[in-house]
């Protein structure tokens, strides 16, 4: 059979792409460009929560916190080799980001000012990723498929671990209380505008449904994040920061305000808040890194002459 | 996971290859679950050497994993097949060469990982693929089999298991039943 029919095939199926296979160059550009995004998200997405490592209120809160970031790091280590699996390096990949060539999800680059903003980041961010992650378990790209089942195996942790801070904080003091909302007030429409634009405004969107890349859209996993959500902040107690916020018993899902899209593009133009730190620290602990790699590549060359020797 | 930002100006287009000047190799990783019968492929890592592979390897894929067993083999030494490409014939008889030992894995069908099947005796890669056709795979199943010389698998020596295998084993609070949270919030 012809290699493109049966890639159209393999697609009409709802089975898997796998690396050996004929694609078109668009999917497997489109899969490069997404893969790597989701995989520098990951790494990124270490240093907000990174940064209260050492604050964290007690030494179980410090291990819980060091081993979520940890998965962290290793989520991007799945993505970046299920996405050497379509001809691309992950030096390749990490060049490109550090030159500015590519991007991680805009979430990143909101300070953690509290430690309620921990709680939000587990709830909500991760929430939201976890959204996001089980759609794309059915994605028809067979290894960024198999790196989403194994993610979606270890978010949980990730997202219930935040909640029960919250769930602390929003049973204590007053104070408590009020870090809790503050975290809520700041996270609740970035993690909103975590799902992209609209789908009338999303250009992508369309051929990568119709490849099966995207297997919803960003509307209707946006919808179901806050379906899923408001009931969980009712629970705690704390308001969700939109006075358009109402269930709407026809459609059988809540209604919601509009996001602020000049806010979305400024962040994702390099304009938020933190874009420039993020960066440059993650490129600092890059080049920081160097003698590290280089060091032990002379090792294993030393050790292997020895040997032969 | 930003699979949903929009592309902007100065975003890379396309990308072509891979950079030349990546100084550590690749390793594929192989992965034994405990109460698993086989070793299951667990994609890869970067390493200068196999020591820093398996570790490497331990750190990214054996979290929360039970591992029983652990290899690495250098991405260079395995020979792959798929559907696409003619199934080469076995080299049976041809020759008198000696014939080394190769280890098998096969991908039984889309979107399953590759699992190791046995091991086979075969003059060279394209012999070891065709016998290992004819010895793990039915007519209608087996999607693409990889095939590596058994000397280039590098396994974590047993000596060193607990190293390998315990470190994660006290840390409860990696798993999400560790927090109690209350039904009526919904799944989480
Ligand atoms: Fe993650
Ligand atoms: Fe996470
Ligand atoms: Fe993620």
């Amino acid at each position: 059979m012809d290699p493109e029919e049966r890639f159209h095939e393999i697609i009409a199926a709802d089975e898997k792409v796998e690396p050996g296979d004929w694609m078109p160059e668009g999917y497997r550009q489109t899969l490069i460009r997404q893969i790597a995004q989701h995989a520098h998200s990951e790494v990124i997405g270490m240093q907000p929560e990174g940064n209260w490592i050492t604050r964290a209120p007690t030494l179980k809160r410090k291990a819980i916190l060091m081993a979520k970031v940890q998965d962290e790091a290793g989520h991007g280590l799945y993505l970046y080799s299920a996405a050497e699996t379509l001809g691309v390096s992950r030096d390749e990949l990490v060049r490109l980001l550090h030159e500015g060539r590519q991007k991680y999800s805009s979430i990143f680059n909101y300070p953690t000012l509290t430690w309620a903003d921990i709680g939000a980041i587990g709830w909500l961010v991760d929430g939201a990723a976890i959204t996001n992650q089980v759609a794309l378990t059915r994605t028809s790209y067979g290894p960024y498929s198999r790196a989403m089942v194994r993610i979606c195996k270890e978010e949980s942790f990730h997202q219930r671990q935040g909640y029960e801070i919250m769930m602390v904080l929003a049973r204590g003091s007053e104070e408590q209380r009020a870090m809790a909302q503050d975290a809520l007030d700041r996270f609740w429409w970035p993690s909103l505008m975590m799902f992209g634009p609209h789908d009338s405004e999303s250009t992508h969107s369309d051929q990568s449904m119709r490849w099966k890349i995207k297997p919803v859209s960003n509307d209707d996993l946006r919808q179901q994040f806050v379906d899923a959500t408001v009931p969980q902040a009712e629970y705690l107690g704390l308001t969700i920061p939109d006075p358009d916020l109402r269930w709407n018993a026809e459609r059988g899902h809540y209604d919601f305000g509009e996001i602020d899209w000049d806010e979305f593009w400024r962040v994702v133009k390099g304009h938020g808040p933190m874009n420039r730190e993020r960066m440059a620290h993650k490129i600092e602990a890059w080049e920081n890194g160097a003698w590290v790699r280089e060091a032990a590549v002379a090792h294993a060359v030393k050790r292997s002459a020895a040997r032969s020797a | 996971m930003s699979y949903s930002v929009p592309k902007i100006a100065g975003e890379q287009d396309t990308i072509v290859g891979r950079s030349e000047d990546h100084l550590w190799s690749r390793w594929e990783v192989f992965v034994r679950p405990r109460g698993g019968v086989t070793h299951v492929y667990s994609e890869s890592v970067h390493a200068p050497d196999a020591e820093t592979a398996l570790l490497n390897a331990r750190d990214t894929y054996l979290r929360r994993v039970e591992g029983v067993s652990l290899w690495v083999i250098p991405e260079g030494a395995i020979s792959r097949w798929d559907e696409h490409q003619e199934l080469p014939r076995s080299a049976a008889g041809q020759d008198a060469s000696p014939r080394p030992l190769w280890e098998a894995f096969i991908r039984h069908r889309r979107g399953a990982q590759f699992l190791h099947a046995g091991s086979i005796v075969a003059v060279d890669a394209r012999d070891a693929i065709a016998r290992a056709r004819d010895a793990f795979l039915t007519k209608t199943d087996g999607v693409a089999i990889w095939v590596a010389p058994s000397a280039s698998i590098v396994a974590a020596d047993p000596a060193e298991a607990e190293m390998l295998f315990e470190p994660f084993a006290d840390k409860g609070y990696r798993q999400a039943t560790y927090y109690d949270i209350p039904e009526e919030v919904g799944y989480m």
